[in-house]
């Protein structure tokens, strides 16, 4: 298989896009509007958390996400104060109209369990199939890894997120 | 707008949103001139600083003086550009290192920019911290030494 850019305008403004893609995943979990996952997800999309199969499709993703879902996930990710995902490594392949991707990211969990306050960090890798739809790349197909947990003992936390700005929304 | 427009564009944002933390962790406040327009107001966690470039450069030097030295760690990028304006929230991970601890902060920033002849600048700045914990150093650099030469040029860009 042969990877090849169409031209160089193209292809950054492709690789932009798929990074504008994935990082739209975090902003939306952390800011809690959850229905905005339909500017990163495609209607029919499936996803894999740590084995546990989603999907397919957009609402299955969003229940999964917020804990309406079927799914039986080991770590309570739904009930939180806040959460922070940040992304770093991103690599991405394009071929035509697929990208494939692989995208680091690191999540603060805030939370307050009937234990106490605390913090899980979690080191994390997304592998993403996406495809170029008419509305821009979308992921159709997510693996979701967690690589290690760590539990912090929190100096402070604010309360909620703040929102996000209205020329931010998507 | 054409594709190469938009791509300088957002590129410039990034660099200027990432040339804060690299003049800040670099103890070159002076260089914050490259990021913020003269006229720029800021909030940090909801208290307002005093307005304009002086005041929020004065109270950002001021804050480093309490650290042995700052490191900060950009990471999820959005911005929005319409015509001459842009918004965009930028995430990073604030490690502040001093008597023998490192205090890292969950960060932030709601940023919007204006174009000026100059390039990309930060008008107003909200700043938020999220999350902070305080660990024990295991080790640490004395300081974080200026920026090498050439690349300290991207201060002046």
């Amino acid at each position: 298989m042969s990877f090849s850019p169409v031209d160089d305008d193209r292809y950054l403004r492709d690789r932009l896009d798929i990074l504008d893609t994935v990082t739209a995943y975090f902003i939306t979990i952390d800011h809690r509007v959850f229905d905005r996952l339909e500017r990163v997800f495609t209607a029919d999309a499936t996803a894999d958390f740590d084995g546990k199969a989603v999907g397919p499709g957009l609402e299955a993703i969003i229940d999964f996400v917020t804990g309406r879902g079927k799914v039986d996930y080991p770590v309570d990710i739904v009930n939180l104060q806040l959460s922070q995902h940040q992304i770093s490594n991103h690599v991405v392949r394009i071929d035509g109209d697929e990208a494939w991707a692989e995208t680091y990211a690191t999540a603060y969990l805030v939370d307050r369990p009937d234990s106490g306050p605390r913090m899980r960090t979690r080191g994390l890798r997304y592998q993403d199939h996406l495809v170029r739809t008419d509305a821009g790349w979308r992921v159709q197909h997510r693996d979701h890894i967690c690589d290690w947990m760590r539990l912090d003992d929190l100096e402070s936390a604010a309360t909620s997120i703040t929102p996000l700005p209205d020329p931010l929304h998507f | 707008m054409s594709a190469d427009r938009h791509l300088r564009d957002r590129t410039e944002i990034l660099d200027t949103v990432t040339a804060y933390f690299v003049a800040l962790d670099h103890c070159a406040f002076d260089r914050l001139v490259r990021v913020f327009t003269p006229d720029a107001t800021a909030d940090f966690d909801g208290t307002a600083c005093d307005p304009d470039r002086d005041a929020i450069i004065a109270h950002v030097s001021g804050l480093g003086t309490h650290f042995t030295l700052s490191h900060h760690q950009m990471s999820n990028h959005v911005a929005r550009i319409d015509g001459d304006d842009a918004y965009a929230e930028t995430y990073a991970v604030a490690s502040l290192v001093g008597a023998g601890q490192v205090r890292t902060r969950g960060l932030r920033y709601q940023d919007h920019l204006i174009r000026t002849d100059a390039g990309w600048r930060i008008r107003r700045r909200e700043h938020v911290c999220d999350w902070m914990r305080v660990d024990d150093l295991a080790s640490t650099a004395p300081a974080i030494g200026p920026l090498p030469h050439p690349t300290r040029e991207v201060l002046h860009a």
